[in-house]
């Protein structure tokens, strides 16, 4: 047993079964334990797609200083302002390895949430040895569905933010150490690139924390007040570019409503509850009473726990996180993706409770944190078996239409896509790399109902207009294209101006009449001797308008 | 012949992270074929945990944690160099090249520093 009695060796062999544990039920499952895939697997909803066609483009096309145009309703010069480090770690790892951005970008987010875990260990390991040992199991968590949704639904970008939270948290760690303003100001500023409602929580949860600290000790040392200032120096100077990005997009376009929010609106029916984390959702009261009788009976919790800081920095960033988890109410429906990160933020809260109980019946001993951190990791693990499978909304055929139309087709060719994945999730269309435009979707099942083809209809460019298409005049001064004059007439256009059709042929039992409608349609199409069948498979068919313009 | 951590070099250390990295991919990813889980895992070594190691020995903390943090290190330096080079024209497939090796001599460069100008 000498290997037991070597607490380094325990903690790595521990840390090893944990991250195995954590890869295995959240991402192996997932991808049906393989890296590589045909096709993007698991993936839900327009996010995932999204996320991974960014990183394409960067590949494509150099820089991201703007978006591509196919992203842009055709436009050229629209700034890319989505946040772009997962991008362009995932288009860095595509070059090297052989799998497409849509595996790297996935792979990227599940790898960087189990770093999170580890790093997030090692700063509660500064408080409790034990403890720390103890949150492990806690951060994968008792299965629930709505805790899983950022891996299937796309909130890489969220998820790459969460990572470096944690790491700004562990950087106030070693703050007063040497060159320690340094880690502090080069993880805000990867933040702030990572996600940027995550960077305004982590500058809160550093404001709320030194407020605490200033209240319970009376002082903060000056040359941590130095050591402060100096790693937000070094963080505006890192992202003062992509910070005037985000305040001539998020922050102006968006208006801030202080309203009440009561469902996520990336998944309304997947919003996280204090029910999701099933029976050890009490553990959680029961930390936070002890946080307020530390806080009040300094002496009397101490001295039942003598081995423990309870209101250490871990206890504050917890509480922080789970304040924040309910600012939705005041209007954040940012709240809602934290709210998903909470069994990682939650942890040193949760294994605090355990760690309390267990302490009224037994000494701790270095080895008992062992035995039960590794039931509870075995405990927790076994509750995800069986619970994720692999699918999601793409199928390999639409997939390898999808391929040809961005391998085949000439770069400024128009795209229909008719009802199917890229009209109920519309910015799968990108994935074509072509300037993508939908099928009516009110005329189409109108039409639909009537029992007729109508001999033309609308077809709308798809494109990514939440921040209005912003471009720049100058350094500091940015237009919209949704607000020129002429952005209609680009918006809409006749189903005889494509160069191509992209077509589903199958569906779902419920789809049924709206995919034989396609068949129709299609069928229709093909009746003119200027449109021809150019690539078809078992669930899609596209085909070639050689006339632009020319109607029936 | 008993196996003692301290007694082996970061050097050492460094090539069993990768060693024990890669059969946790084999593991988690079993049913993927050997040669795609060699490549990615190495490519992740690469651009996730080489570019920031050297500069961690600015700070003291034992090697797991090291390892923890160079991930950190290089998940933020690389992002955030590759974004601002590539808005001066430098492909990402460029970057993913030189810039471990580059962030790897500037780290050991920095953490030296203060030796040699004692000399």
């Amino acid at each position: 047993m000498t290997f037991f009695n070597d607490r380094k060796k325990v903690e790595i062999l521990i840390i090893i079964i944990f991250i195995i544990a954590m890869l295995f039920v959240k991402s192996g499952q997932l991808w049906d334990h393989k890296i590589m895939h045909d096709y993007p697997i698991s993936f839900r909803a327009n996010d995932n797609f999204f996320h991974s066609m960014a990183p394409e483009s960067i590949k494509d096309e150099i820089s991201y200083q703007n978006f591509a145009n196919y992203i842009t309703c055709g436009y050229e010069d629209v700034v890319a302002y989505l946040p772009p480090f997962i991008y362009h770690m995932s288009a860095m790892l595509s070059s090297l390895s052989m799998l497409e951005t849509y595996d790297t970008t996935h792979l990227i987010a599940i790898f960087l949430i189990s770093s999170a875990c580890v790093i997030l260990y090692f700063v509660i390991k500064g408080v409790n040895k034990e403890i720390a040992l103890l949150s492990l199991p806690f951060m994968i968590g008792v299965f629930s569905l709505p805790f899983e949704i950022a891996y299937q639904w796309g909130l890489w970008l969220f998820m790459s933010g969460v990572f470096f939270v944690i790491c700004v948290v562990w950087s106030l760690t070693k703050i007063n150490e040497k060159y320690g303003f340094l880690l502090l100001g080069l993880f805000l500023a990867a933040t702030s690139l990572a996600h940027f409602s995550e960077l305004v929580f982590v500058i809160g949860f550093i404001v709320f924390y030194y407020i605490l600290k200033l209240i319970y000790t009376g002082k903060i040392e000056k040359t941590e007040i130095k050591n402060l200032m100096l790693a937000f120096g070094v963080f505006a100077i890192i992202s003062a570019y992509y910070i005037i990005i985000v305040y001539f997009t998020y922050l102006k376009v968006n208006t801030l409503v202080f309203d009440n929010v009561e469902v996520p609106i990336f998944a309304p029916t997947q919003g996280v509850n204090f029910s999701n984390f099933g029976i050890i959702q009490f553990l959680l009261p029961f930390a936070i009473l002890l946080g307020i009788g530390a806080f009040l009976y300094k002496k009397d919790i101490e001295s039942l726990l003598p081995n423990v800081k309870i209101l250490s920095m871990p206890f504050v960033f917890s509480l922080f996180m789970l304040i924040i988890g309910f600012t939705n109410y005041i209007g954040f429906n940012r709240a809602f993706q934290t709210r998903i990160a909470w069994p990682i933020y939650l942890s040193f809260m949760m294994a605090l409770s355990v760690y309390f109980v267990i302490s009224f019946f037994k000494k701790w001993k270095y080895s008992l944190s062992v035995a039960v951190s590794l039931l509870l990791i075995i405990v927790f693990s076994s509750t995800y078996i069986g619970m994720i499978v692999p699918g999601g909304i793409m199928g390999k055929g639409t997939w390898d239409g999808i391929v040809w139309l961005g391998e085949e087709t000439p770069t400024n060719s128009k795209i229909m896509h008719f009802y199917g994945p890229t009209i109920t999730q519309n910015l799968i269309s990108i994935s074509t790399k072509r300037v993508p435009y939908g099928i009516n979707t009110n005329e189409y099942v109108e039409a639909l109902q009537n029992g007729i083809i109508k001999n033309d209809y609308e077809a709308q460019i798809l494109c990514l207009t939440d921040m209005k298409l912003p471009y720049r005049k100058s350094p500091l001064e940015f237009g919209y294209h949704t607000e020129d004059a002429d952005f209609q007439d680009i918006n809409i256009a006749s189903m005889w101006d494509m160069d191509y059709y992209f077509i589903p042929i199958v569906g779902s039992q419920r789809d049924e009449a709206l995919i034989m409608y396609n068949r129709a349609i299609g069928e229709y199409l093909m009746n003119q001797t200027w449109i021809d069948m150019a690539y078809v498979n078992n669930e899609i068919v596209i085909l070639k308008n050689s006339e632009p313009g020319r109607k029936t | 012949m008993k196996f003692k951590i301290d007694e082996l070099t970061d050097i050492h250390k460094l090539g069993i992270t990768y060693a024990i990295g890669l059969v946790i991919f084999f593991i988690v990813f079993f049913k993927e074929n050997p040669i795609i889980t060699i490549i990615t895992f190495s490519a992740m070594f690469w651009i996730f945990v080489m570019p920031g190691i050297t500069i961690t020995y600015l700070w003291k903390m034992n090697f797991l944690e090291r390892i923890a943090i160079s991930i950190a290190i290089s998940s933020a330096i690389m992002g955030i160099s590759s974004y601002y080079l590539g808005l001066v024209g430098l492909h990402v497939g460029s970057s993913s090249i030189i810039l471990p090796p580059l962030f790897m001599i500037i780290g050991f460069l920095f953490v030296n520093k203060e030796k040699w100008l004692k000399k």
